[in-house]
């Protein structure tokens, strides 16, 4: 090898090697530079969770960020240095005077001499010595050790037994929307009685409600939108309601009609007890019967369907209208066609009560979601004082749910398995123990105490008035008007809401009573 | 081939080493005016001592003169000193016949080193005659040119305190001198062995280590040295740095200089450069080589302008920081 070839070589080598040294430097600094953003993160996530959409989002365009970073630094340090300004650097080094940079451009010249032709044998010779581990060793920069502990305190982060704590690693993260037990338990509860509901005849309502929460759940749709689509769900489910109430005072005149026949008479007792079943039952044993009944019982039959088939009421007709048609077979002395009718007045009277029991279904189902919408209500209400206070009324919520669940109705129809019925309900089909369907948002009863001499306060202790006060400096008090208790009868609470106030005129007319209210002196 | 060359440069290195060894005998605590003296003489040029009285410099010179066994001489310079006091002049002469003709005498300035003693004290006429020599190593009187033998080596000296009734030597005259070296007060250390050696009954005696042929020899081989374009393009830019109106121009330069120096500057870095070269055994000039010349060589050749001259500012600051401010090749 010639002194030329020994110089270059080693050129060569010294380039590649500090460019090496180079890329990891600058790999270092940019990963150093770059993690810290997702180590962040992860710690806010630690302490307050980030949905995964957001994570998403956020190391998406970190991602791409720090790709450029990288690559930036990489293709800055893999740029080769020129072999004139290698061999400057390799003189400085190692304190060669300028020897490698002089032979080097010795060698890109023609002009040669002894002198020359010596100098670059010198020159060679001591390339020949020079160590480039020691010059240039292989060091992993301080910056990649950085990089690698914030990569492994990502990693530590993730994998932190901690409560809320979603591993990234993993493709997990925080939901878009938290639910909490008592939530849960409201949703699974609608989802119960939304599949009985279905079993009964609805369709698609429980699907429905599983897609909402999961598009909750997944940051598909806002808090304000789910709410929107449960109420759009509960419309859906009120859709077609069979007024239960008057049905069962319908059923309660027909079953009295129907008793003033003999024949019939058992039939009308199953029918006063709410027992259908029975009742159906009853009616099919006196079609078997009528081959066999006198002319007397006949007649009595037929007129107690007539009186009976005069109870023209809202989701009794296709029944009283069986019982008209078999009043009118036997008037026509028609056995055959008397028989027909009364076995189709068992059936309808077994229609009728598999659509009671549906609708009893939907009612619960409907206050669970009346309740689930209260409680998603509630905590985006409060989100930002606090999660404590959405658990409380979320529970809240779910007390009056398992409350209106313990209130099934007594008059559920017997003999019509677990499912619940609604006693007494009002004409949109509610029971009347239970709050109207409300119109719009729900409402609250915003409580401000507020430092003011009352005139029943002012006469009392004075430890009363403390208390008042220290309220009012806490916080604002927020109550749900359906956990004030009533002293009102279900008839008067029916009564009310038929005649509900217009929900805007309320705070009118709470105004105008407050301004006639007599005024008293301090 | 290399080996000859690498011996070669082993001898000029022995050769300087052993003449300023023997001169150190003589001369203490001025290494380096001792190596700046001997480095001009190898450069074939010249060099200019500035300092005070009593520091050695006409003991320098006849000692280099003594170690080199060569020929010296010395002028002491004087306002009435003539041309003809140092090139030599005509005279009438006999011969046998009783015919009379002229004859060329010889000054001291036919000498192989030649000490011009204060020579600002000189008129610039005489000084100019002095010019001639040094530059073309010729002497001219009347219609006859006299060549000087080599090597011709001058040693000017001035004091640098008394300036009245003095010529201060031109700027072109002050150009031809390769270095000015200012030779300043000894330390206490090497002022003792300076007595210790000067005060007793035996002074040190000093041999001669060189012929003629040898530093004749000497200086063939300084020229040998091959010097790579960027340490030569680095000498170019010191010395454009001392140039006012050069873009490369140093900041001082621009404020404080009316003149930089010539090209013979650089000339005597690249030629100063290969001596130390060779005396660090090395076949290559290297910009520390360049660096270590360059203020002796640039001193002398960089002027002043007004403002340089009323803040009394010395040109070895402004050339630090052109030294300093001037980077590497890369």
């Amino acid at each position: 090898m010639t002194s030329t070839e020994t110089i270059l070589n080693l050129l060569r080598r010294a380039n590649e090697r500090r460019r090496t040294n180079r890329i990891f430097r600058e790999l270092g600094i940019a990963l150093s530079v770059t993690l810290p953003l997702p180590v962040l993160l992860k710690l806010w996530d630690l302490w307050s969770p980030v949905r995964g959409r957001t994570v998403a989002a956020i190391l998406g365009v970190w991602a791409i960020a720090a790709a450029a970073v990288v690559i930036w630094r990489l293709v800055k340090g893999s740029g080769k240095t020129n072999l004139s300004e290698q061999a400057a650097e390799l003189d400085l080094k190692a304190g060669l005077d300028d020897e490698i940079k002089t032979a080097y451009f010795f060698s890109q010249g023609s002009r040669q001499s002894d002198w020359i032709d010596a100098q670059m044998s010198r020159a060679a010779k001591t390339a020949q010595r020079l160590n480039l581990d020691k010059l240039y060793p292989r060091t992993i920069p301080k910056t990649l050790y950085t990089a690698a502990g914030l990569i492994a305190a990502l990693a530590i982060l993730n994998f932190l037994p901690l409560p809320g704590n979603h591993n990234w690693l993993f493709l997990d993260a925080s939901p878009a929307f938290a639910l909490n037990d008592a939530q849960l338990k409201l949703i699974q509860q609608a989802e119960t009685l939304l599949q009985q509901a279905e079993r009964l005849g609805e369709t698609g309502i429980a699907t429905k409600l599983q897609q909402i929460v999961q598009d909750l759940q997944q940051g598909k749709i806002s808090t304000q939108e789910a709410l929107a689509q449960l109420q759009q769900l509960r419309t859906e489910l009120e859709a077609g309601n069979l007024d239960i109430g008057n049905v069962n005072e319908g059923l309660g005149e027909v079953a009295k009609d129907l008793a003033r026949s003999t024949t019939l008479a058992a039939a009308a007792q199953s029918l006063s007890e709410k027992d259908l079943t029975q009742a159906a039952e009853e009616f099919r044993e006196a079609a078997d019967k009528v081959k066999d009944m006198t002319p007397d019982q006949l007649a009595e039959m037929q007129k107690s369907l007539e009186q009976a088939a005069e109870n023209q009421r809202t989701g009794l007709e296709d029944l009283t209208n069986e019982m008209k048609d078999a009043a009118g077979a036997i008037e026509n002395k028609d056995t055959e066609l008397t028989k027909e009718e009364l076995e189709q007045i068992a059936d309808q009277i077994e229609a009728l009560m598999k659509e009671m029991q549906a609708q009893g279904l939907k009612n619960d189902a409907a206050d669970t979601l009346d309740s689930l919408e209260e409680a998603l209500r509630q905590a985006q209400d409060d989100a930002e004082p606090g999660d404590a206070k959405d658990l409380e009324l979320a529970k809240g919520g779910e007390k009056n749910a398992n409350a209106q669940q313990g209130k099934k109705a007594t008059a559920i129809p017997k003999g019509q398995g677990d499912a619940g019925g609604g006693n007494g309900q009002n004409p949109s089909g509610q029971v009347p123990d239970q709050p109207a369907p409300r119109e719009g948002n729900a409402t609250q009863l915003d409580v401000v105490l507020q430092q003011e001499e009352l005139a029943a306060v002012q006469t009392e202790d004075e430890e009363k008035k403390q208390d008042l006060e220290e309220q009012s400096k806490q916080e604002r008090a927020k109550l749900n008007y359906r956990n004030v208790t009533s002293d009102l009868t279900p008839a008067q609470k029916d009564v009310l809401n038929q005649n509900s106030i217009p929900w805007e005129y309320r705070e009118l007319i709470k105004q105008y009573f407050q301004a006639i209210r007599p005024q008293q002196n301090k | 081939m290399s080996t000859a060359i690498d011996q070669q440069a082993e001898t000029f290195q022995i050769q300087f080493k052993r003449v300023r060894e023997e001169v150190g005998k003589m001369i203490v605590g001025v290494d380096d005016i001792i190596d700046g003296a001997i480095m001009a003489l190898l450069a074939n040029s010249h060099v200019l001592l500035e300092g005070v009285p009593g520091l050695g410099k006409t003991k320098l010179v006849s000692t280099l003169s003594n170690v080199l066994h060569l020929k010296f001489s010395r002028i002491q310079f004087t306002p009435d000193l003539m041309p003809a006091d140092i090139c030599g002049t005509n005279v009438v002469q006999e011969d046998a016949t009783g015919e009379k003709f002229l004859q060329f005498q010889p000054g001291p300035i036919f000498a192989n080193i030649v000490l011009a003693d204060e020579v600002n004290r000189a008129t610039p006429k005489t000084q100019s005659a002095l010019l001639e020599a040094m530059e073309e190593n010729t002497v001219t009187v009347g219609k006859h040119s006299y060549k000087l033998e080599p090597p011709f080596f001058v040693l000017g000296t001035q004091n640098p305190l008394e300036q009245e009734g003095t010529y201060p030597l031109p700027e072109a005259q002050l150009d031809r001198f390769f270095m000015k070296l200012k030779v300043e007060y000894p330390t206490p250390q090497s002022l003792h062995t300076i007595l210790n050696r000067t005060t007793k009954i035996d002074e040190p005696k000093v041999s001669r280590v060189l012929d003629v042929a040898q530093v004749l020899e000497m200086r063939k081989t300084v020229r040998a040295v091959p010097i790579a374009r960027p340490i030569q393009d680095y000498a170019v830019r010191i010395m454009m740095a001392t140039h006012p109106n050069s873009p490369l121009a140093h900041a001082m330069t621009k404020k404080y200089v009316r003149c930089g120096a010539s090209p013979r500057a650089a000339q005597a870095m690249v030629v100063g450069g290969k001596i130390r070269a060779l005396l660090n055994s090395r076949l290559h000039v290297s910009c520390a080589d360049i660096r270590g010349i360059a203020l002796g060589a640039l001193r002398h050749r960089v002027l002043l302008n007004f403002e340089g001259e009323a803040e009394r500012l010395d040109t070895d600051v402004i050339l630090k920081a052109i030294i300093e401010n001037t980077p590497e090749p890369s």
